[in-house]
């Protein structure tokens, strides 16, 4: 398969879902400036609730990918 | 047909501590104080990959790997990958399939391996499995390798078992993988000469080793082997697995609810349906942790420094505390609690959840809904239901008999419609 272009880069709102997250903390330790954890929720929270920054959003993207979980969505604030 | 069967543990869990409560298992899965015991007899095939690494190196090779999970990966795997082959494997049925009676009989378990080899490949990065005779000997090799990798759960001769599958994933190296591997060492030299964009490149497992580094470890080079065996299995276990499950419960059920035999052609009806199946039957059925130190869980119970336990999920996931009176039943509406999935622990827990959950379930039931994909399990049994899928009459299923664990060797359907 061929690398395929990433998500267009433009504005995101980060969400949790949490039926699914955990709390492992993967986010936190990847992309720490827009997640945290909860430790006694065991829930990661969402700092900053919109990404557009380009940098910051592609370190929001391998959180996403890297969570064992796949708790943590990201949808274009135009459909949202 | 009753899908429900005792679970029978495999010997070797044998004289360990047994954990069955679902909140037990839950709180050690996700516990920094417990580390992987699994895959001790399997570890020559298994060791040092994504499966058995911990900490700090485990959330690195998540990072790294990120691309192959990725949602863009997941929607080509499925529309690129599993789609196209489902098409041409159900003309085959359609041209030559048919008995006397003028029906197409078909055996299940290898009609999903044959659906699934190319996602396998994709995923891995196995080149050149283009023509009928090599695509074949590519699954058949995939399939013995699979039985080599749970040899826990063989009823067999566990050395001769791993003998037998050292030689298996040497064909594949030599046939397979070596090949496919030294076209990426290609590539990657041509990428880091400037020659290539990045992405331009293969995005697959060995790609994503190759520039890393980990193609040729220093001292390991059969590391690579390893994580190898992992995609390749992994890939397509837990579908060949647990996809008759969801037959054998919705031929019961219909039977009971009539009204629901329709709905067997609807994604929606059937992802409530696979993930109860999941929850009810597990491919890898018991885990094995080791505590980091002495351990008292939040339930009163102990574990000493060292210690391995034995994680029973099939008697968790039926625990009737949490999933209800009828939890050891098969209920497509059934109603997960808040902050559990309606699989249960199936794909496990922590940091070691399966990696390859969303290619089996899709990515489905979240906020981001719209670019969902619909997951192999429930795109091949639409297909099936949708050529008319019953179990055969006069075929009825055979279990596995070399290996403990819950799953058919053999179950013949007919496909009424096709």
């Amino acid at each position: 398969m061929s690398s395929s272009p990433s998500t267009p880069r433009k504005a995101f709102r980060v969400v949790i879902d949490e039926n699914m997250c955990q709390g492992i903390g993967y986010c936190e330790r990847t992309c720490p400036s827009v997640f945290t954890v909860d430790k006694e929720r065991l829930m990661a929270v969402v700092k900053i609730p919109v990404v557009d920054d380009p940098a910051l959003l592609e370190q929001v993207e391998l959180a996403e990918q890297t969570c064992p979980t796949r708790a943590i969505a990201l949808i274009p604030v135009d459909e949202s | 047909m009753n899908a429900r069967t005792e679970f029978v543990a495999p010997p070797y869990v044998a004289n360990m501590q047994r954990v069955d409560s679902y909140a037990d298992i839950d709180e050690i899965l996700r516990s920094e104080d417990f580390m992987q015991g699994s895959h001790r007899e399997s570890g020559v095939f298994f060791n040092g990959s994504l499966l058995l690494i911990e900490g700090h190196e485990h959330m690195q090779r998540r990072q790294l790997f990120s691309s192959l999970v990725s949602r863009t990966a997941m929607h080509y795997y499925e529309t690129g990958a599993l789609v196209p082959v489902i098409d041409k494997v159900m003309q085959e049925l359609r041209d030559e399939g048919r008995g006397k009676d003028g029906l197409v009989h078909v055996d299940l378990i290898p009609l999903i391996r044959s659906m699934l080899y190319r996602i396998t490949a994709l995923v891995t990065g196995v080149d050149n499995v283009d023509t009928p005779q090599k695509t074949e000997r590519f699954r058949d090799l995939v399939d013995k390798l699979g039985v080599a990798v749970t040899v826990e759960w063989s009823t067999g001769d566990h050395e001769q078992v791993i003998r037998d599958g050292l030689e298996i994933r040497r064909q594949l190296i030599e046939e397979f993988l070596l090949p496919s591997l030294e076209r990426r060492r290609g590539l990657v030299s041509q990428f880091k000469e400037g020659k290539m964009a990045k992405d331009a490149l293969p995005t697959d497992l060995l790609t994503m080793l190759t520039l890393h580094g980990d193609d040729k470890r220093p001292g390991d080079e059969d590391y690579v082997w390893r994580e190898c065996a992992l995609f390749l299995v992994a890939s397509t276990q837990t579908t060949t697995h647990t996809l008759p499950h969801v037959i054998v419960h919705l031929t019961d059920w219909c039977k009971s609810h009539p009204e629901d035999a329709p709905k067997r052609t609807d994604a929606t009806f059937l992802r409530i349906a696979a993930m109860e199946s999941l929850r009810l039957h597990q491919p890898a059925p018991t885990l094995l942790r080791i505590a980091l130190k002495d351990v008292t869980l939040a339930s009163g119970r102990k574990i000493a420094k060292d210690e391995r336990v034995a994680l029973f999920f099939v008697p968790a996931n039926r625990e009737t505390a949490v999933f209800g009176p009828d939890a050891a039943e098969f209920n497509p509406y059934r109603v997960a609690p808040p902050r559990l999935s309606p699989w249960g622990l199936t794909f496990g827990g922590g940091v070691h959840t399966c990696i390859g959950r969303p290619l089996v379930t899709g990515m489905f039931n979240r906020p981001d809904d719209k670019s969902g994909t619909e997951g192999t399990m429930i795109r091949i049994l639409r297909t099936l239901y949708e050529a008319g899928a019953v179990m055969d009459p006069t075929k009825p299923p055979k279990r596995v008999a070399a290996s403990y664990h819950d799953a058919y060797e053999s179950f013949p359907l007919v496909l009424r419609s096709l």
